[in-house]
Protein backbone atom coordinates (compact mmCIF):
# COMPACT_ATOMS: atom_id res chain seq x y z
CA UNK A 1 0.00 0.00 0.00
CA UNK A 2 1.00 3.12 -0.84
CA UNK A 3 0.42 6.61 0.31
CA UNK A 4 1.14 8.17 -3.48
CA UNK A 5 -1.77 8.72 -5.87
CA UNK A 6 -1.50 8.33 -9.52
CA UNK A 7 -2.47 12.22 -10.29
CA UNK A 8 0.16 13.20 -7.60
CA UNK A 9 2.52 10.84 -9.51
CA UNK A 10 1.96 12.12 -12.73
CA UNK A 11 2.62 16.17 -10.99
CA UNK A 12 6.08 14.52 -9.55
CA UNK A 13 7.11 13.14 -13.10
CA UNK A 14 6.46 16.39 -14.66
CA UNK A 15 7.88 18.20 -11.83
CA UNK A 16 11.09 15.69 -11.83
CA UNK A 17 11.08 15.92 -15.92
CA UNK A 18 9.78 18.31 -17.34
CA UNK A 19 8.96 19.13 -21.35
CA UNK A 20 12.33 20.49 -22.16
CA UNK A 21 15.59 19.56 -20.32
CA UNK A 22 17.90 23.00 -20.55
CA UNK A 23 21.14 20.80 -19.64
CA UNK A 24 20.40 18.61 -22.44
CA UNK A 25 19.53 21.77 -24.68
CA UNK A 26 23.13 23.47 -23.11
CA UNK A 27 24.94 20.26 -24.02
CA UNK A 28 23.94 19.93 -27.34
CA UNK A 29 25.15 23.62 -28.09
CA UNK A 30 28.37 22.80 -26.46
CA UNK A 31 29.11 19.43 -29.20
CA UNK A 32 27.56 21.99 -31.83
CA UNK A 33 30.68 24.18 -30.71
CA UNK A 34 32.89 22.20 -31.04
CA UNK A 35 32.14 20.54 -33.98
CA UNK A 36 31.97 24.22 -36.17
CA UNK A 37 35.48 24.47 -34.85
CA UNK A 38 36.51 21.23 -35.35
CA UNK A 39 34.86 21.05 -39.01
CA UNK A 40 35.86 25.30 -40.10
CA UNK A 41 38.09 26.84 -37.62
CA UNK A 42 40.59 23.75 -37.33
CA UNK A 43 43.53 22.83 -40.28
CA UNK A 44 43.04 18.91 -41.70
CA UNK A 45 46.01 16.89 -41.38
CA UNK A 46 48.63 17.24 -44.39
CA UNK A 47 48.85 13.07 -45.00
CA UNK A 48 44.93 12.28 -44.48
CA UNK A 49 43.10 15.33 -45.59
CA UNK A 50 39.57 16.55 -44.02
CA UNK A 51 38.48 12.73 -42.88
CA UNK A 52 41.20 13.33 -40.01
CA UNK A 53 38.47 15.45 -38.73
CA UNK A 54 36.67 12.57 -37.79
CA UNK A 55 39.03 12.45 -34.81
CA UNK A 56 37.33 15.30 -33.44
CA UNK A 57 34.09 12.77 -32.60
CA UNK A 58 35.96 9.46 -32.95
CA UNK A 59 37.99 9.67 -29.72
CA UNK A 60 35.80 11.75 -27.61
CA UNK A 61 33.05 9.13 -28.17
CA UNK A 62 35.37 6.16 -27.78
CA UNK A 63 36.80 8.06 -24.11
CA UNK A 64 33.07 8.37 -23.23
CA UNK A 65 31.90 5.17 -24.17
CA UNK A 66 34.60 3.02 -23.10
CA UNK A 67 36.62 4.29 -20.07
CA UNK A 68 33.62 6.53 -19.02
CA UNK A 69 30.32 3.97 -19.52
CA UNK A 70 31.95 1.34 -18.57
CA UNK A 71 33.54 2.22 -15.40
CA UNK A 72 30.27 4.05 -14.11
CA UNK A 73 28.52 0.40 -14.90
CA UNK A 74 31.31 -1.27 -13.00
CA UNK A 75 31.91 0.90 -9.84
CA UNK A 76 27.70 1.43 -9.33
CA UNK A 77 27.07 -2.10 -10.43
CA UNK A 78 29.71 -3.27 -7.63
CA UNK A 79 28.38 -0.79 -5.11
CA UNK A 80 24.95 -2.31 -5.70
CA UNK A 81 26.15 -5.57 -4.89
CA UNK A 82 27.39 -4.36 -2.14
CA UNK A 83 24.77 -1.88 -0.18
CA UNK A 84 21.97 -2.99 -2.22
CA UNK A 85 20.77 0.97 -3.18
CA UNK A 86 18.18 0.89 -6.53
CA UNK A 87 19.60 4.31 -7.47
CA UNK A 88 22.82 2.82 -8.37
CA UNK A 89 21.42 0.44 -10.17
CA UNK A 90 19.49 2.36 -12.26
CA UNK A 91 22.70 4.95 -12.79
CA UNK A 92 24.40 1.55 -14.36
CA UNK A 93 21.67 0.86 -16.36
CA UNK A 94 21.54 4.69 -17.80
CA UNK A 95 25.09 4.65 -18.20
CA UNK A 96 25.51 1.60 -19.89
CA UNK A 97 22.16 2.38 -22.24
CA UNK A 98 23.98 5.74 -23.42
CA UNK A 99 27.44 4.21 -23.31
CA UNK A 100 26.21 1.65 -26.16
CA UNK A 101 24.71 4.85 -27.70
CA UNK A 102 28.76 6.37 -27.60
CA UNK A 103 30.11 2.75 -28.74
CA UNK A 104 27.87 2.49 -31.91
CA UNK A 105 29.03 6.16 -33.16
CA UNK A 106 32.80 5.10 -32.10
CA UNK A 107 32.16 1.90 -34.31
CA UNK A 108 30.44 3.58 -37.30
CA UNK A 109 32.48 6.88 -37.72
CA UNK A 110 36.21 4.04 -36.82
CA UNK A 111 34.46 2.04 -39.91
CA UNK A 112 34.03 5.43 -42.06
CA UNK A 113 37.74 6.71 -41.46
CA UNK A 114 39.19 2.96 -42.15
CA UNK A 115 37.30 2.80 -45.35
CA UNK A 116 39.29 6.34 -46.34
CA UNK A 117 42.82 5.69 -44.63
CA UNK A 118 43.22 2.04 -44.93
CA UNK A 119 41.13 1.13 -48.04
CA UNK A 120 38.76 -1.22 -45.52
CA UNK A 121 36.09 -0.24 -43.42
CA UNK A 122 36.09 -3.11 -41.37
CA UNK A 123 39.39 -5.46 -40.32
CA UNK A 124 39.68 -7.99 -38.02
CA UNK A 125 42.75 -6.71 -36.23
CA UNK A 126 43.11 -6.88 -32.24
CA UNK A 127 41.60 -3.25 -31.70
CA UNK A 128 38.69 -3.02 -33.99
CA UNK A 129 37.62 -7.06 -32.86
CA UNK A 130 37.73 -5.96 -29.31
CA UNK A 131 36.17 -2.92 -29.20
CA UNK A 132 33.32 -4.67 -31.15
CA UNK A 133 33.60 -7.25 -28.62
CA UNK A 134 33.14 -4.86 -25.88
CA UNK A 135 29.98 -3.17 -27.87
CA UNK A 136 28.52 -7.01 -28.04
CA UNK A 137 28.81 -7.33 -24.32
CA UNK A 138 27.11 -3.71 -23.27
CA UNK A 139 24.29 -4.87 -25.43
CA UNK A 140 24.10 -7.87 -23.71
CA UNK A 141 24.28 -6.16 -20.82
CA UNK A 142 20.78 -4.22 -21.86
CA UNK A 143 19.12 -7.45 -23.08
CA UNK A 144 19.34 -8.87 -20.26
CA UNK A 145 18.65 -6.38 -18.39
CA UNK A 146 15.19 -6.37 -20.62
CA UNK A 147 14.90 -9.79 -20.25
CA UNK A 148 14.57 -10.53 -16.39
CA UNK A 149 11.03 -9.05 -14.94
CA UNK A 150 12.38 -9.70 -10.95
CA UNK A 151 14.18 -6.05 -10.52
CA UNK A 152 16.45 -8.04 -7.60
CA UNK A 153 17.81 -10.52 -10.04
CA UNK A 154 17.90 -8.20 -12.58
CA UNK A 155 20.22 -5.63 -10.77
CA UNK A 156 22.32 -8.43 -9.47
CA UNK A 157 22.95 -9.79 -12.60
CA UNK A 158 23.63 -7.24 -14.69
CA UNK A 159 25.63 -5.81 -12.20
CA UNK A 160 28.11 -8.75 -12.50
CA UNK A 161 27.96 -8.24 -16.32
CA UNK A 162 29.05 -4.70 -15.82
CA UNK A 163 31.89 -5.33 -13.76
CA UNK A 164 32.82 -7.62 -16.09
CA UNK A 165 32.73 -5.14 -18.81
CA UNK A 166 34.88 -2.97 -17.39
CA UNK A 167 37.93 -5.50 -17.11
CA UNK A 168 37.91 -5.53 -21.05
CA UNK A 169 38.97 -1.58 -21.15
CA UNK A 170 42.75 -1.86 -20.15
CA UNK A 171 42.77 -4.41 -22.68
CA UNK A 172 41.16 -2.69 -25.32
CA UNK A 173 43.60 0.17 -24.12
CA UNK A 174 46.62 -2.30 -24.97
CA UNK A 175 45.74 -3.80 -27.56
CA UNK A 176 47.57 -1.48 -29.64
CA UNK A 177 50.91 -1.67 -28.11
CA UNK A 178 50.61 -5.83 -27.58
CA UNK A 179 49.79 -6.31 -31.31
CA UNK A 180 50.40 -5.41 -34.68
CA UNK A 181 47.43 -4.03 -36.29
CA UNK A 182 45.86 -1.38 -38.13
CA UNK A 183 44.93 1.40 -35.16
CA UNK A 184 47.76 3.66 -34.47
CA UNK A 185 48.74 4.11 -30.97
CA UNK A 186 46.51 6.85 -28.67
CA UNK A 187 47.53 10.26 -29.58
CA UNK A 188 46.59 11.64 -26.58
CA UNK A 189 46.30 9.07 -23.64
CA UNK A 190 49.81 8.19 -23.23
CA UNK A 191 52.74 9.03 -21.90
CA UNK A 192 54.22 11.57 -22.96
CA UNK A 193 53.08 15.17 -25.17
CA UNK A 194 50.41 14.51 -27.74
CA UNK A 195 51.39 14.05 -30.91
CA UNK A 196 49.18 17.04 -32.26
CA UNK A 197 49.53 20.66 -33.34
CA UNK A 198 48.16 23.24 -31.12
CA UNK A 199 45.31 24.50 -32.99
CA UNK A 200 44.34 20.39 -33.54
CA UNK A 201 44.97 19.60 -29.47
CA UNK A 202 42.93 22.81 -28.20
CA UNK A 203 39.79 21.43 -30.41
CA UNK A 204 40.01 17.69 -29.22
CA UNK A 205 40.19 18.77 -25.87
CA UNK A 206 37.28 21.07 -26.46
CA UNK A 207 35.54 18.17 -28.34
CA UNK A 208 36.55 15.79 -25.25
CA UNK A 209 34.98 18.40 -22.64
CA UNK A 210 31.37 19.06 -24.81
CA UNK A 211 31.27 15.07 -25.39
CA UNK A 212 31.74 14.34 -21.16
CA UNK A 213 28.81 17.08 -20.69
CA UNK A 214 26.44 15.60 -23.28
CA UNK A 215 27.36 11.90 -22.39
CA UNK A 216 26.50 13.27 -18.36
CA UNK A 217 23.22 14.97 -19.52
CA UNK A 218 21.95 12.34 -21.76
CA UNK A 219 23.06 10.24 -18.29
CA UNK A 220 21.26 12.50 -16.56
CA UNK A 221 17.55 12.47 -18.54
CA UNK A 222 18.05 8.48 -18.87
CA UNK A 223 18.42 8.55 -14.75
CA UNK A 224 15.31 10.42 -14.46
CA UNK A 225 12.96 8.67 -16.72
CA UNK A 226 14.30 5.48 -14.97
CA UNK A 227 13.04 6.80 -12.05
CA UNK A 228 9.68 7.67 -12.78
CA UNK A 229 9.57 4.29 -14.63
CA UNK A 230 10.45 2.29 -12.11
CA UNK A 231 8.40 4.66 -9.27
CA UNK A 232 4.88 3.83 -11.39
CA UNK A 233 5.84 0.27 -11.56
CA UNK A 234 5.95 -0.15 -7.90
CA UNK A 235 2.31 2.16 -7.87
CA UNK A 236 1.25 -0.47 -10.18
CA UNK A 237 2.39 -3.58 -8.12
CA UNK A 238 1.29 -1.68 -5.13
CA UNK B 1 40.95 -16.34 -82.72
CA UNK B 2 38.81 -12.75 -81.93
CA UNK B 3 40.27 -12.77 -78.28
CA UNK B 4 43.94 -13.68 -79.77
CA UNK B 5 43.19 -10.62 -82.23
CA UNK B 6 41.95 -8.61 -79.50
CA UNK B 7 44.92 -8.62 -77.32
CA UNK B 8 47.45 -8.46 -80.04
CA UNK B 9 45.69 -4.92 -81.04
CA UNK B 10 45.96 -4.08 -77.24
CA UNK B 11 49.31 -5.29 -77.28
CA UNK B 12 50.44 -2.42 -80.51
CA UNK B 13 48.45 0.17 -78.32
CA UNK B 14 50.42 -0.48 -75.61
CA UNK B 15 53.40 -0.09 -77.07
CA UNK B 16 52.60 3.08 -80.04
CA UNK B 17 51.84 4.74 -75.93
CA UNK B 18 55.34 4.03 -74.81
CA UNK B 19 57.00 5.04 -78.01
CA UNK B 20 55.17 8.22 -78.12
CA UNK B 21 55.63 9.21 -74.50
CA UNK B 22 59.72 8.10 -74.96
CA UNK B 23 59.62 10.48 -77.77
CA UNK B 24 58.25 13.28 -76.08
CA UNK B 25 60.51 12.49 -73.46
CA UNK B 26 63.51 13.14 -75.40
CA UNK B 27 61.60 16.17 -77.40
CA UNK B 28 61.31 17.78 -74.24
CA UNK B 29 64.89 16.59 -73.01
CA UNK B 30 66.62 17.94 -76.24
CA UNK B 31 64.39 21.25 -76.46
CA UNK B 32 66.95 24.00 -75.42
CA UNK B 33 64.48 26.98 -76.41
CA UNK B 34 62.06 25.71 -73.96
CA UNK B 35 58.99 25.69 -76.94
CA UNK B 36 57.88 22.57 -75.41
CA UNK B 37 57.15 22.13 -71.82
CA UNK B 38 58.94 19.92 -69.82
CA UNK B 39 56.87 17.05 -67.92
CA UNK B 40 56.37 18.45 -64.43
CA UNK B 41 54.73 16.29 -61.89
CA UNK B 42 51.70 18.23 -60.63
CA UNK B 43 51.60 19.60 -57.09
CA UNK B 44 50.36 17.25 -54.48
CA UNK B 45 48.63 17.82 -51.52
CA UNK B 46 46.41 15.83 -48.75
CA UNK B 47 44.11 13.44 -50.56
CA UNK B 48 40.56 15.28 -51.04
CA UNK B 49 38.98 12.98 -48.32
CA UNK B 50 36.18 15.39 -47.96
CA UNK B 51 33.67 12.80 -48.34
CA UNK B 52 34.92 10.76 -45.82
CA UNK B 53 34.37 13.53 -43.33
CA UNK B 54 30.91 14.53 -43.98
CA UNK B 55 29.87 11.37 -43.95
CA UNK B 56 31.04 10.58 -40.39
CA UNK B 57 29.85 13.13 -38.94
CA UNK B 58 26.39 12.79 -40.61
CA UNK B 59 26.32 9.16 -39.49
CA UNK B 60 27.15 9.98 -35.53
CA UNK B 61 24.49 12.86 -36.13
CA UNK B 62 21.87 10.64 -36.94
CA UNK B 63 22.94 8.28 -34.32
CA UNK B 64 22.79 10.91 -31.60
CA UNK B 65 19.69 12.30 -32.52
CA UNK B 66 17.80 9.12 -32.56
CA UNK B 67 18.76 8.33 -29.39
CA UNK B 68 17.70 12.15 -28.34
CA UNK B 69 14.88 11.24 -30.31
CA UNK B 70 13.79 8.13 -28.24
CA UNK B 71 14.80 9.45 -24.99
CA UNK B 72 11.96 12.17 -25.72
CA UNK B 73 9.33 9.78 -26.73
CA UNK B 74 9.86 7.93 -23.22
CA UNK B 75 9.74 11.39 -21.24
CA UNK B 76 6.65 12.48 -23.49
CA UNK B 77 4.93 8.88 -22.76
CA UNK B 78 5.75 9.09 -18.77
CA UNK B 79 4.27 12.43 -18.39
CA UNK B 80 1.38 12.02 -20.12
CA UNK B 81 0.38 8.64 -18.67
CA UNK B 82 -2.45 8.69 -16.11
Amino acid sequence: MTSVSMPESRTAARRTMPAVDWVLALALLAVGGAVVRALLYTPADAMLGAVQRILYIHVPSAIQGMYVACTIMAVCGGLYLWIKDERLDRIAESAAEVGFVFLTVVLATGSIWGKSSWGTAWAWEPRLTSALFLWFVVLSYLILRDALENREARARLSAVLGVLALLLVPFIHMTVYLFRGLHPEPLALKPGKPDMSAEMLSTFLIANVAFMFFFFALVRVRYQWATVRDARAALEQA
Amino acid sequence: MSIARHDSTARQDNTALQVNTALQDSTARQDSTAQVPAPVAPRTGPPDTSYYMKLGYIVAGVIFFAYIALLMRRVATVRKAP
